[in-house]
């Protein structure tokens, strides 16, 4: 026999009753209101479980509208009742499949799971986000190139006249190009170039002053060119973004994401792309010099000049560090050179003018 | 039967929550959202709320919560939706350069609050119970309304300074309709006293760089529950708050050092403490008949609030 507090579920007023467990229920006990004892059975299978506080502090509810409620205050009451009435309704506990499993089963089902998003952010999102981006129409890729590009100038001060010339420059390598190509020279004095999608190309002044032949501006401009025509800038941003939105939906931070989509335009210029991606944007570049008649060894003396900078300055020129200039890079375009023995009679003096004309302004 | 209060002491509630406990819900509750990909947040929600209303004991009895996570999970898809679209225009308005676009969705999310509250409001004390009393309100969403942007519109009149008459206005008209089965909550103050607190509190807190601070957010919360009765079968019981600025700081302080130290694994324990201090610092008179609650309140089910209350991170207290 047990005892606890009976609520009618009409009043706040809690009555004590002695509990037994019958055939027919469980049977409640009271004093009535007028000394005579008031007797309620309960149906087992209309009890349903309420507050559960710690196993041995219980509730139990019955009925509908208006709902009992049975509290009691003993920790041998739950194993009892559970031995007088199994199965039923108010026996099940929360998450019964985990806590088959034990500790230990939770805790490896919690590490698969981890793994497996491990698994998924590294190996299934980045072929899924850029296959995704190879799907953008190009005028939606221009249409985001554009704001991302008015999103970086807050950041920047244009070099108005370089500028100028640099897109003389490109103009005149002709290029036949999909992409309207904008080239924009900013004052910063760091070696560093990017490219974002849809063709704009930023050029740092840093590097324009660094470069010591009229080729290896053309050199950078045709491997920033092959970034965006091989639409790797809109590649790696997919990819970002997708790693972003995958992460704040595991952390269930939905306005984390919306934050993230708004700075990611200005991280841009910090994405790295991957040895691979610059390789091909190497070699795009390479034969886009061949195409426009320039001796593709330009882009050796570009490597040259970027490596100069690396050892002249403490800190790894940004261009670098983005864009990493590994040895294989080198001598891809190294075997290259030697293999293609390109003989290209052109002077290029009109190239060879507008360089000189960005030397003196500089 | 039980005996009514028979040492005429007045009430304290009770928090039994403990840091383990509620740690061990937080972590599966994590988990389950993120395999879910967000979609366990109401069952989540309900798990929590479920948890801290069973920990608080009031005259020897628990609270309870009703509600249940696929109840607050329609509401949970409503208020994704209305986020959704928030978002979209933010997102539109900013990839066109359209500000009436962006500044729309700033309208869009203030007419929303009233909603929220509303919502949030009818649903979470419909499914607060006690004793197997339910709780109710009875604030209807159109007088809510054009209380609420009457306020705003004072509010930006006068450039913020109405702010503070607003909460209390807000707070009167919402408190004043909550039930507990035939008791009733009333809450009455002045706005001037409110504005009178914040004018003190913001001068004293510059002047001793911050530290008045503990007092000062101690004295917003004991003129909202000092001025709050429950009223019983036309008797007043006014609601007492036994907290204090210099406990604030202790409590705060050693909060803070519990979050750092523990890198934040601590956050439950943290809750708790804050919780218990909150709880146990409440009093209700003697003479409130903890045994002549009636139950009142109709069953009714409609979470979008509860939800959207959640998501938009406003806190009820």
């Amino acid at each position: 026999m047990f005892t606890g507090t009976y609520y009618n579920g009409i009043t706040s007023k809690g009555y004590a009753v002695h509990i037994t467990f019958t055939q027919t229920g469980i049977k409640l006990e009271y004093e009535g209101e007028h000394d005579d004892v008031a007797t309620i059975i309960w149906n087992p299978d209309q009890i349903h479980k309420g507050n559960y506080i710690k196993s041995h502090k219980i509730t139990l509810k019955y009925g509908e509208s208006p709902i009992q409620l049975l509290d009691i205050d003993d920790p041998t009451f739950y194993p009892a009742l559970t031995a007088a009435y199994p199965d039923r309704k108010f026996n099940a506990r929360d998450f019964e499949f985990l806590r088959s499993k034990g500790i230990g089963g939770v805790a490896l089902m919690g590490l698969g799971f981890l793994v497996l998003m491990v698994l998924v952010y590294f190996y299934v999102l980045p072929p899924v986000a850029e296959f995704a981006a190879s799907k953008m129409p190009m005028d939606m890729e221009v249409k985001l190139g554009d704001q991302m590009y008015e999103n970086i100038m807050a950041g920047y001060e244009v070099n108005q006249p370089l500028t100028k010339k640099a897109n003389e420059y490109w103009r005149a390598l002709h290029v036949s190009s999909p992409y309207t190509v904008n080239i924009t020279v900013v004052h910063e004095s760091q070696a560093n170039a990017f490219a974002l999608p849809g063709g704009h190309i930023v050029v740092f002044d840093g590097i324009i002053h660094q470069m010591n032949d009229y080729d290896e501006l053309a050199g950078l401009l045709a491997h920033e060119y092959s970034h965006i025509s091989l639409h790797h800038s809109a590649r790696m941003l997919s990819r970002n973004l997708a790693g972003y939105l995958f992460i704040s939906l595991l952390l269930n931070d939905a306005s984390g994401t919306i934050s993230i989509l708004a700075t990611n335009a200005n991280s841009l210029k910090e994405l790295s792309f991957s040895r691979e991606l610059e390789h091909q944007a190497d070699k795009g570049g390479y034969e886009l010099l061949q195409t426009a008649h320039i001796d593709p060894n330009a882009m050796m003396k570009l490597f040259e000049t970027l490596k100069k900078a690396t050892n002249n300055s403490i800190s790894i020129p940004q261009f670098i560090s983005t864009h990493p200039l590994t040895d294989e890079r080198i001598s891809y375009i190294h075997d290259r050179v030697k293999k293609d023995n390109n003989t290209y009679t052109e002077d290029h003096s009109y190239l060879r003018q507008i360089w000189s004309e960005m030397k003196a302004d500089d | 039967m039980e005996e009514t209060n028979p040492n005429q002491e007045p009430y304290r509630l009770k928090f039994y929550g403990e840091g383990g406990s509620l740690f061990g819900i937080n972590i599966v509750n994590a988990i389950l959202t993120a395999i879910s990909f967000g979609f366990y947040y109401p069952w989540a929600r309900a798990k929590l709320l479920k948890y801290y209303y069973s920990e608080t004991e009031f005259a020897g009895s628990r609270f309870e919560f009703l509600g249940t996570g696929k109840e607050m999970f329609k509401g949970f898809i409503k208020a994704m939706a209305i986020v959704i679209v928030v978002y979209a225009m933010f997102i539109y308005g900013a990839m066109q350069k359209n500000f009436l676009f962006i500044f729309l969705a700033y309208i869009l999310i203030f007419a929303l609050i009233p909603f929220a509250i509303h919502g949030a409001l009818r649903y979470r004390l419909s499914r607060t119970s006690w004793r197997g009393i339910r709780f109710g309100y009875h604030g209807e969403l159109k007088e809510f309304l054009v209380l609420f942007f009457k306020n705003l519109g004072l509010t930006i009149v006068t450039l913020g300074i109405y702010g503070v008459w607003m909460s209390v206005n807000l707070h009167r008209y919402t408190q004043s309709n909550i039930r507990m089965g035939n008791a009733q909550v009333k809450f009455d103050a002045n706005g001037a006293d409110l504005f009178v607190l914040n004018l003190k509190g913001y001068l004293l807190s510059i002047v001793t760089l911050g530290i008045y601070s503990f007092w000062w957010i101690t004295s917003i919360h004991k003129f909202y529950i000092n001025n709050t009765t429950i009223v019983q079968d036309g008797n007043e019981y006014p609601l007492t708050t036994h907290i204090s600025g210099g406990a604030y700081f202790k409590l705060s302080l050693v909060n803070i050092l519990i979050i750092v130290f523990t890198l934040g694994i601590g956050t439950s324990w943290v809750i708790v403490r804050t919780m218990r201090f909150y709880i146990e610092n409440l009093e209700i008179p003697a003479g409130f008949d903890t045994n002549g609650l009636v139950q009142t309140e109709d069953e009714y089910k409609d979470a979008t609030g509860d939800d959207m209350l959640g998501m938009m991170d406003l806190n009820l207290g």
